[in-house]
């Protein structure tokens, strides 16, 4: 296996003790990658919340039950998201463009634990991005209307690469980082790296010409990275 | 020890027929400190590559291991906390958020943090400074050039410091010149200790790093 220097990417001899180009010690080298490591291991590990004495458990009864279950369901459609699902209609069906559409920033006011929206600025806009400050925690949202007509309230973020900022797309939701595209109607993943991270729905109602959205939920909100 | 060991990895997309075997059969070893860029034709399977490693992306054989964890092999929660205690990413195009600063731009991944104000600013300063943007933590995106943009977005990745930073061709849409700027601030994070791979589709950016992968049909081309 080839051994580099940390110091200066230098290939060094397996046997070497100092790198050639810069003489950093090669114990040296590897004292600074342990030092980084230090904890990461045991912390990744640690999340497991329960597992040992359930995984036999679960590889001799759940798993090939699960499969089962699994091929049996191949042909039918996804499960779908129970908050889309219950989200109200605001609009007709919506067509949007194969040209992307990017978010428009709106002002939003709190109120007895709701977030409000204006609904006319959300028709008028289809896709907004708005922020929750939770005592200086600040939560991107955002807000859109489906191409079912659905209003789709949800927390705006890709976690694996930290973008906040979406598009739509035709039929399509796509993060602006990473390009994943999800299916607008459902936030089913259709391509990308991170498709299991859809904005985060959020439920929401309709009263009037608000869109209110109860703020625990937003609170709550805990990364699914 | 490797730092990542890659076993016969493969990965094949589509249902019915519709096989597209992206990665077929990679093995390597990454250690600790390596600068390795990952080359190759449109379609090799770079981006699949980098993303199985990032355990964004199952592989449908093999295995990888990373700090001697078997990343598949752990449940989703604990993949989730693998990705965020050792894997930072740079992509091309990092839209930044148009209305927050630089500052404020590097802190996102500290909104869900539990540390106090004062120390995420700092510590965010700190990579701004690293990365050449302290001067200009005030100003929104639209107020800087592509690389200036970029080096926010570096930033951004490192700002949670992760051990590996797998950026996905990071000067693709940038000039030569702003590329190599780019590419000189990678060489210094590697300098550094940084682990880094680097998808890229320019030769000029290969002698930056201290080994090249190059890719062909999914395996290692083995001639280079
Ligand atoms: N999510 C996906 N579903 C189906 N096929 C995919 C998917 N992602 C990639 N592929 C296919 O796998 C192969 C390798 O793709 P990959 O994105 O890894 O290539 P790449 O080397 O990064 O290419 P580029 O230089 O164009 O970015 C290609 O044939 C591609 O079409
Ligand atoms: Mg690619």
């Amino acid at each position: 296996m080839a051994k580099y220097c940390t110091q200066c990417g230098t290939q060094i001899e397996e046997s070497g003790k100092f790198c050639v180009e810069c003489g950093t010690p090669v114990e040296q080298s590897a004292a600074v990658g342990q030092s980084v490591l230090s904890g990461k291991r045991e912390r990744v590990l640690g999340s497991n919340k329960s597992k040992s004495n359930v995984s036999l458990f679960i590889a001799v009864i759940i798993v090939p039950l699960a499969l089962g279950i699994l091929i049996f369901f191949e042909n039918l459609p996804a499960l779908s998201n129970p908050i889309i699902d219950e989200q109200p209609l605001v609009a007709e069906s919506v067509t949007y463009p194969p040209v992307p559409r990017q978010m428009k920033t709106i002002e939003t006011r709190v109120r007895e634990n709701k977030i409000i929206l204006p609904l006319d600025v959300v028709l008028q806009k289809k896709f907004v991005a708005f922020e929750f400050n939770n005592n200086g925690r600040v939560i991107p949202l955002l807000a859109y209307v489906s191409g079912e007509g659905k209003v789709i309230t949800a927390i705006s973020m890709c976690e694996p690469c930290n973008s906040t900022r979406f598009h739509i797309k035709g039929e399509q939701l796509v993060c602006n980082s990473c390009g994943t595209t999800w299916e607008l109607n459902s936030l089913d993943g259709l391509s990308g790296a991170c498709q299991g991270y859809p904005p985060d729905a959020i439920p929401s109602i309709v009263v009037g010409n608000e869109i209110q959205i109860e703020i625990a939920p937003v609170i709550n909100w805990k990364p699914r990275v | 020890m490797a730092l990542i060991e890659i076993e016969n990895i493969e990965k094949h997309y589509g249902k019915n027929g519709t096989n597209v075997k992206a990665v077929s059969g990679i093995s390597t070893e990454i250690t600790f400190g390596e600068f390795i860029a990952v080359l190759g034709h449109s379609g090799s399977g770079k981006s699949t590559l980098l993303t199985m490693i990032g355990g964004l992306n199952h592989p449908t054989r093999g295995n990888i291991r990373v700090d001697d964890l078997d990343i598949y092999a752990l449940n989703p929660e604990q993949r989730a906390d693998f990705r965020k205690e050792y894997i930072g990413f740079v992509f091309q195009a990092f839209y930044l958020i148009p209305y927050l600063t630089v500052l404020e731009n590097v802190l996102i991944p500290f909104a869900i943090s539990d540390l106090s104000a004062a120390k995420r600013n700092s510590r965010a300063m700190q990579i701004l400074e690293k990365v050449g943007m302290a001067d200009k933590a005030d100003r929104l995106p639209d107020e800087l050039s592509g690389g200036e943009q970029e080096r926010v977005a570096i930033a951004r990745a490192l700002v949670n410091e992760p051990p590996i930073i797998l950026a996905d061709e990071p000067t693709g849409n940038l000039d030569s010149v702003t590329s190599a700027g780019i590419m000189q601030l990678f060489a210094d994070l590697h300098r550094e200790g940084q682990t880094i791979i680097m998808v890229t589709h320019n030769q000029e950016n290969l002698k930056y790093a201290s080994r090249t992968i190059s890719m062909k049909d999914g395996r290692i081309d083995q001639l280079n």
